[in-house]
């Protein structure tokens, strides 16, 4: 089995709908730990962790990726057992029928989305915009008992594990964003013990799906001079606008050009994968990313960033479909790019020197 | 410096492409033009331009006046098997105001055409409608796909062709007039002699959410900041009196509130007074709406009082802004009145 | 608790102008405060110090109250104004209306407007002006603010109505509770602050100066448990301890040290989940390298109109659970 997809099936095991972060936090500490000479856990529920040059004037280059999952939080506890739930991140409401739950309560049970028998449905009706308040989740257990266990503001995510459609294509729930988790931690053993002249430091960013403020606080406190961030793009499918043909699984990960990522990274990153053969597919983002690239770009006095995606099918839902060969080229590309940076963006780690403010 | 040469220099400054993400060519020409005024200055790693210039005297807080560098453009999101350019746009452009323009590439000059079915083959509910800018395409004279990649990479920005001239009565007209005006006064500033010690800051990226702005004032931490500014004037035919935000020839602008910030009540009447007293022509904006860095200087860091001087522009984020000089002029004339006093701030 | 109520309830305090309320506040919490500052944006943060110095509270309300800011004065001598912060345009109708500098008026729809099309754009100020000048000499220019009169009315037992308990009510807790709270456990910055209802502006700021470990937002939700099934909070069932909102998903180890406090004191409590809104939590949890955030939430009806109702209930326990959070820690 591909150590990548082994590293991205451990951490996609975690729990971590956003805003619940914290629950995952231990194991990530246990899971992570070695990667790092120093690790902190962050109040906004962050992992932070930081692998020391042997030079202590060394500039830092930040790798982030988010650890929180979609998902949902509970509105209200009803009669026969039955919870009612608003979403946490955007989620298609046609794939929940059925959809399978974990309940994060007094301790986790599962729970499965009802869904309408027939004879209740009027005519046509399964044709009809549903919403999410149409939908509730089953526990099977009685109120009275499940008041005990659940309580207004109970977070619920998928259930369902992480497997492997044939050699190369797997499917999981909350690959957005643990894939890239994978990706960077990958680049980091492809270094091995390798001193690439620069400190590096790994988020693994809580709250993107709310706000980006994991990464926001968690980069201030690192304070890099640049930064590589990962998350998930769509991947073309049938019926997509043209443009996303752009972004094909399987064909390499995706870098962007945005006026919210540094073009001199991007151009950069894209001459470093043609000469290390790594295959890329660059993207233009005009507007806000939807990634915590921005979030990391403007905090302090400004960190240039550079944008890598791994192209993913059905985002948002249990069944998020990915290219290992993708995210496997993400990871040579941050190794590639953490072994020439100290020396390629000389001019970025000038940390400490006069300044005219 | 006089108005003619003013002119000139903004001329200059309109004509150099520079979206969001790209300034690095009109951030070379402001330095060209400050490099002999002995201020000294610092790019940040996201290319804000950092300029301090000593005064006569010091002053107990620290001030800043900023403009921004960038303007809006266009992003090549695909190539087509047609050779035809999928693109966005750089900040908020209204689709209205590109569909049928011409382009210029920022890496190589290269003019491109915003095609569009011709009036005689559309269908009759096409008649009338934009299509979305998503659904644009550039025209740059190829035929396929291979032939198009070969020239333009996914990534690469346009803006709308240079096309800087003087227009009627004492206007101008010109792309990019947002926010290259405020650059210029800034210009004119750091080369002069000044009362006050005085930072200024030509940002990156504002159009897109004032990514500059934050950054500069995190490094720098101003406790007042001054911005110059282009603003949406509505003083179109039809427009009902009312309702126009500002209007040309009626000199700066002062802002009260926009859709950003709540301006600094105390600086606001100081400007007020001051305008009043150097007899220059000043106007409030009256709508709330829009806005600009202020926002960014306000709340960021431990916040500063800001204040928002601007000039009144028809058809901003257009191909073809109108502006008046002597508006223009007054923006300039206002913000050096008031670095000359000292500020009463609370 | 009252008197609190009634002498911050009275205060003109629109988004962008909140010194009268905050020289109020001053004066109040001086006798308490180790230290108070004024940052530029008009935040007042008021200091008592606490056992341990290495730790920082915050606790936030806001003082801004939203309105309506002149935005041209016609022939006619009518004021047109725009809103400030979210107007609730049918609420707002027919309202007497006071400006920053004591001038009255009335806020009535544009003439021939339907019910069904009243929005906040369609309201304009009647100050008995017959044309522009006689309106300019009232001191109304473009620029100027006003809010709806001051009134504070108790219902039967202990309900009272007033404009601007959003988040009047907040101030007074976090003042009532900085008044009578015995030593705090840590360093405690009661921050009273500006611009919230036009986007959470002023605790940003404040938030990157204090740079505290822990906040705490104090506002009002939605109790509108008239005809509805499922409301969010239901007013008289105790502090809300707010677990998300629209801009904020709270720190889970404020929320059970919340819950543990109050079942500890017997402080009654109910948990907010609300789909829609944003507070002060937001801003603070992501200031500079960020806090464990989160936010009591005192229940509240027909919130952003002139007669949010709320229950003195909710208010002690709000004030409870305040006071055994800066009493007891967070950590």
């Amino acid at each position: 089995m591909e150590r990548i997809y082994e590293l991205a099936k451990q951490l996609t095991a975690l729990p971590g709908v956003s805003g619940d972060e914290q629950r995952a936090l231990g194991r990530v500490q246990e899971l992570l730990g070695g990667y790092f000479d120093e690790t902190f856990l962050t109040p906004v529920s962050s992992f932070l962790g930081i692998r020391r040059s042997k030079n202590p004037s060394a500039g830092t280059v930040l790798l982030d990726a988010h650890l929180d999952t979609v998902g949902f939080i509970v509105t209200a506890v009803c009669d026969g057992g039955f919870l009612k739930v608003a979403p946490i991140g955007r989620i298609a409401e046609k794939n929940l029928s059925a959809a399978e739950v974990w309940i994060y309560g007094e301790k986790t049970i599962p729970g499965v989305f009802a869904a309408k028998p027939p004879h209740l449905q009027s005519p046509g009706e399964s044709e009809k915009k549903m919403s999410l308040s149409d939908f509730a989740i089953d526990t099977g257990y009685t109120r009275e008992t499940l008041e005990t266990l659940v309580r207004v503001g109970t977070y619920v995510g998928f259930k369902a594990e992480a497997e492997l459609l044939n050699d190369h294509i797997a499917v999981s729930p909350s690959f957005d964003d643990r894939l890239c988790a994978a990706a960077h931690l990958r680049a980091l053993e492809l270094l091995g013990d390798e001193d690439v002249g620069l400190h590096i430091a790994f988020q693994f960013s809580a709250r993107e799906e709310q706000g980006y403020k994991g990464a926001m606080t968690t980069a201030y406190r690192a304070d890099p001079d640049m930064a590589i961030v990962m998350d998930v793009g769509h991947a073309y499918v049938p019926g997509a606008p043209e443009k996303r043909k752009t972004a094909v699984a399987g064909k390499g990960c995706l870098l962007s050009y945005a006026p919210q990522t540094s073009r001199r990274l991007t151009v950069w990153a894209e001459r470093v994968a043609e000469e290390e053969g790594i295959p890329v597919q660059p993207i233009a983002e005009p507007g806000r990313t939807g990634t915590n690239s921005n979030a990391v770009q403007t905090t302090r006095g400004g960190i240039p960033v550079c944008l890598l995606s791994v192209p993913l099918k059905n985002m948002h839902t249990a069944n998020e479909v990915a290219d290992l060969r993708d995210a496997r080229a993400a990871a040579d590309l941050v190794a590639a790019l953490l072994r020439r940076a100290a020396k390629e963006q000389e001019g970025l780690f000038r940390h400490g020197t006069a300044s005219l403010l | 410096m006089e108005p003619q040469a003013f002119f000139e220099k903004l001329k200059a400054y309109c004509a150099v492409p520079g979206p969001s993400g790209m300034e690095d060519a009109i951030r070379e020409r402001i330095l060209a033009d400050i490099r002999p005024s002995g201020a000294t200055y610092e790019v940040d790693p996201l290319g804000n331009l950092l300029v301090f210039k000593r005064g006569r005297e010091r002053r107990p807080y620290k001030l800043v006046v900023a403009a921004h560098m960038d303007e809006v453009g266009f992003l090549v999101t695909a190539v087509t098997d047609e050779g035809l350019l999928c693109f966005d746009a750089v900040g908020g452009v209204d689709r209205r105001v590109v569909s049928g323009r011409r382009v210029q590439f920022c890496k190589d000059g290269r003019t491109g055409v915003v095609a569009s079915k011709s009036i005689h083959i559309q269908t009759p509910d096409e008649f009338g409608k934009c299509e979305p800018i998503a659904d644009m395409r550039i025209d740059i004279g190829e035929t396929d796909r291979e032939g198009a990649q070969a020239l333009v990479h996914i990534g690469d920005c346009a803006v709308f062709r240079p096309n800087y001239a003087e227009f009627g009565e004492g206007l101008i007209k010109s792309k990019a007039i947002d926010d290259r005006f405020g650059c210029a006064v800034l210009t004119d500033l750091i080369n002069s002699d000044l009362a006050y010690d005085t930072y200024f800051a030509f940002d990156t990226c504002e159009e897109i959410g004032c990514d500059g702005a934050k950054e500069v004032c995190h490094r720098l931490r101003p406790d007042v900041a001054v911005i110059l500014e282009s603003t949406t004037a509505g003083d179109v035919c039809d427009a009902p009196e009312g309702a126009r935000a500002c209007e040309l020839r009626k000199g700066a602008v002062l802002s009260h509130m926009d859709g950003g910030t709540v301006y600094d009540k105390d600086l606001l009447a100081f400007a007020l007074k001051t305008a009043e007293e150097e007899k220059i022509p000043c106007q409030l904006k009256n709508i709330v709406a829009g806005g600009n860095e202020a926002r960014a200087y306000q709340t960021g860091g431990t916040g500063a009082h800001v204040l928002a001087i601007s000039a009144p522009t028809r058809y901003l984020h257009s191909a073809c802004c109108v502006a008046a000089k002597e508006d223009l002029l007054a923006v300039g004339r206002l913000t050096r009145a008031i670095l000359e006093r000292s500020l009463p701030l609370c | 608790m009252l008197t609190l109520i009634r002498q911050f309830t009275s205060a003109f305090s629109v988004s962008g102008w909140e010194r009268p309320l905050a020289e109020q506040i001053r004066k109040t919490l001086a006798p308490v405060a180790d230290e108070i500052t004024t940052d530029p944006l008009g935040n007042l943060l008021v200091l008592r110090k606490g056992k341990d110095a290495s730790r920082k509270l915050m606790i936030a309300s806001h003082m801004d109250e939203i309105g309506f800011v002149v935005t041209a004065v016609d022939d006619a001598g009518f004021v047109h104004v725009s809103n400030v912060g979210g107007i609730h345009a049918v609420a707002s109708a027919f309202q007497r209306v006071r400006f920053r500098n004591g001038t009255n008026g009335v806020i009535v729809p544009e003439s021939g407007t339907k019910p069904a099309d009243l929005t906040a754009k369609k309201l304009v100020v009647d100050v008995g002006a017959s044309d522009r000048r006689s309106a300019e000499r009232r001191g109304i220019r473009v620029g100027e603010l006003c809010a709806v009169v001051p009134m504070l009315q108790r219902l039967s037992g202990t309900r009272y109505a007033a404009k601007a308990f959003d988040d009047r009510i907040g101030c007074v807790v976090s003042a009532y509770t900085a008044l009578h709270a015995g030593t705090p456990a840590c360093d405690t910055y009661f921050c009273f602050t500006v611009q919230e209802e036009v986007g959470c502006r002023g605790a940003l700021p404040a938030a990157f100066r204090i740079a505290p470990d822990c906040a705490i937002a104090l506002d009002v939700t939605p109790a509108d448990d008239c005809g509805v099934k499922q409301p969010v909070t239901r007013l008289g069932a105790g502090a809300a301890i707010k677990v998300k909102d629209a801009s904020v998903l709270c720190a889970p180890v404020v929320v059970d040290r919340m819950t543990e406090l109050a079942k500890a004191r017997k402080i009654p409590y109910q948990y907010e989940v609300l789909t829609a809104g944003g507070t002060d939590t937001s801003a603070m949890q992501m200031a500079g390298a960020g806090c464990a955030a989160g936010c009591i939430s005192i229940p509240t009806r027909y919130i952003h109109s002139p007669v949010e109702t709320v229950d003195l209930r909710d208010l002690r326990a709000c004030a409870d659970l305040l006071t055994a959070c800066v009493e007891e820690g967070m950590a």
